[in-house]
């Protein structure tokens, strides 16, 4: 039986299987029961114990490269030692998730195996006629939806995270563990890491409120009146982040980590206040699950408004004060 | 050394800023129209111009564009040569519409085989058309070179390069020898200002122009993007704009209304 074979990414902070994993573990298995395969796991890194018996809660079968020299993310070793695996079990498909590590290890993959790779697919499905994979992708800034088929095998694709709820079902027998001791060949250690310097960790993706600002906030001190805001609707709610379109961080008003759209972080808070943000399609693909959907702009023509549920057209240094007072007065009055 | 030898390569891509109306999409032929939109160098691959730029500007030695495409508009992309770049190769032929990307990474390996020495190959992390990331590693893999993606500072210093790039949780700082390939992603910053006195002086700087034959690629053995469904997604939500003829009064509009929609959709959790 044909494998459908998914790389396990670790959540740096929890040492757990990582939530984009155990999304894709969800689509391996819907897949490998659409294709009539079995539902397979690698993961790769150092002491892998713990981690590979939670795995094969979900997969029939869970293979391990364990190897202190793996410990240290090296997407060269892993497309090595994922080049190797493939090689020795002929999967029909391979997933990996569309994060850093996942996007960084697929393209190399996909050269060593000489197969087509569609990446960041936000939907997949299997073709009724060909049994290929249909890729669904966001393409010219999310402009259009393209779905996009390859031939060969195995089937590589990347999977945007989020886009799939994570696996629930365990089996009833756990999956069998297969240790693989592959030699790594030292080629693929010749980019040394020399230092690793942490930014704080800002978990977007799980904000309830999210503050944003774009080019019409004129400077970095734009977002200081932000932080004002968020400090305000915090007494309310869970948790507020401030978060950004390109340009501020292009400018370097704010760092990357904070940028929301195509290329940055896709949100989907229960409140999005998008202020002085024009709303390129880039920066709305990142955005447009939110719940609510609050607009401060002051060009009647700017395209947030046509996606926002509210809209204030205003310059947000004229509206924003009285906005934060007004609130203060409300929450106070609790 | 004797300065640095760059290939930067860029490819040619619809204007991503121009008005979103003027693209649709043919769902017969599968095709998405782009007529309407300016093609402009991919934003990302100026970046990586712009990275060359400075390299040579601290160690000297010579930039080379590379660009392949069945359509390429020497024109725009002669804005390379404008901003900097020494020499323009444009690889350009009929049999290149609509590659994947392994073949498009392909075609690029055997014109940089023909262009012969270099000691870096930089990059833009993705294009602005189809987001797909994968042509400048499936390039390093195929030429057998290192490669980095997601830099955002590159720096040079006997036979290595430095480079740190955005990672998990903050940036990385990695080291390797050249011949490298490195992809640049948009923290490194914009392409310099290109004055249109340059850009009219570099109208008489040659271009090369090769085919497919010119670089021996056999056309058989390349292979097209298969599409199946294209379409253009409608996002259109009932905008209230909010009414006040001060400030205060917008605020005070903005949050009763605020706290109507909180209520509706969460009853009893917000606003009370």
């Amino acid at each position: 039986m044909k494998e459908v074979l998914v790389l396990i990414e670790v959540d740096d902070e929890t040492g757990n299987i990582s939530s984009a994993s155990l999304e894709l573990l969800e689509i391996g298995r819907r897949l490998s029961y659409e294709t009539g395969n079995t539902l397979s796991a690698v993961i790769v890194g150092y002491n892998l114990q713990e981690l590979s018996a939670e795995v094969a809660k979900y997969a029939s079968k869970v293979y391990i490269i364990d190897n202190p020299a793996l410990n240290e993310f090296n997407p060269e070793a892993y497309a090595h030692v994922l080049e190797k695996i493939c090689k020795q079990i002929s999967p029909s498909h391979v997933l990996l998730s569309h994060t850093y590590k996942g996007a960084d290890i697929a393209p190399r993959l996909a050269a060593k195996l000489k197969v087509p790779l569609t990446t960041d697919c936000i939907e997949l499905g299997v073709n009724k006629e060909t049994g290929l994979l249909e890729r669904k992708k966001q393409v010219f800034g999310g402009n259009v939806i393209a779905t996009l088929i390859c031939e060969g095998e195995p089937q590589l694709v990347t999977v945007r995270p989020k886009t799939s709820s994570r696996i629930k079902e365990t089996l009833i027998t756990p999956g069998e563990i297969i240790h693989l001791n592959f030699e790594i060949d030292r080629s693929c250690f010749r980019i040394k890491l020399l230092e690793r310097i942490a930014e704080e960790v800002i978990r977007l993706e799980d904000a309830d409120v999210i503050i944003a600002g774009g080019r019409g906030l004129g400077g970095p001190e734009g977002f200081k009146e932000l932080e004002k805001l968020k400090d305000v609707l915090s007494k309310v709610f869970k948790m507020v982040e401030v978060g950004a379109s390109r340009p501020p961080v292009d400018k370097g008003w704010i760092p990357s980590t904070r940028q929301i759209g195509i290329s940055g972080k896709k949100v989907s808070p229960i409140l999005y206040i998008a202020v002085g943000i024009s709303g390129a399609t880039q920066h709305i693909v990142g955005m447009e699950g939110s719940r609510i959907i609050v607009a401060i702009n002051s060009d009647p023509k700017a395209p947030i408004f046509s996606v926002s549920d509210i809209g204030v057209l205003a310059d947000y240094r004229e509206v924003l004060p009285s906005i934060i007072k007004e609130l203060e007065g409300l929450l106070c009055k609790d | 050394m004797q300065g640095l030898k760059i290939i930067v390569c860029a490819k040619q891509v619809p204007d991503p800023e121009a008005p979103t109306s003027e693209l649709e999409v043919d769902n017969i032929q599968m095709k998405v129209i782009t007529r309407g939109l300016p093609p402009v160098i991919n934003p990302l691959d100026e970046a990586a111009l712009e990275a060359a730029l400075q390299l040579t500007e601290i160690h000297g030695g010579k930039i080379t564009v590379l660009s392949v495409g069945d359509e390429l508009s020497a024109p725009v992309l002669r804005k390379t040569l404008a901003a900097g770049a020494n020499e323009l190769v444009l690889v350009q032929d009929e049999c290149f519409k609509d590659l994947n990307e392994y073949s498009i990474a392909f075609v690029l390996s055997k014109a940089i085989q023909k262009i012969g020495e270099y000691d870096l190959i930089l990059t833009g992390r993705e294009g602005a058309d189809w987001h797909s990331g994968q042509v400048g590693l499936i390039l390093a893999e195929l030429l057998g070179i290192p490669a980095v993606s997601l830099a955002k500072r590159i720096e040079v210093s006997d036979g290595e390069v430095t480079i740190t790039r955005i990672a998990s949780n903050g940036l990385e700082v990695v080291k390797t020898a050249l011949p490298a390939l490195i992809t640049v992603t948009s923290e490194f910053g914009e392409l310099r200002y290109v004055s249109l006195g340059a850009l009219k002086s570099a109208r008489t700087k040659p271009i090369i122009f090769w085919s497919a034959k010119d670089i021996n690629v056999d056309p058989t053995i390349l292979k097209k993007r298969k599409i199946i469904s294209l379409f253009k997604p409608m996002r259109d939500r009932k905008c209230t704009i909010i009414r006040g003829e001060t400030p205060e009064e917008i605020s005070k509009n903005l949050v009763n209304e605020l706290l109507k929609v909180l209520k509706t959709f969460y009853p009893g959790r917000y606003g009370e």
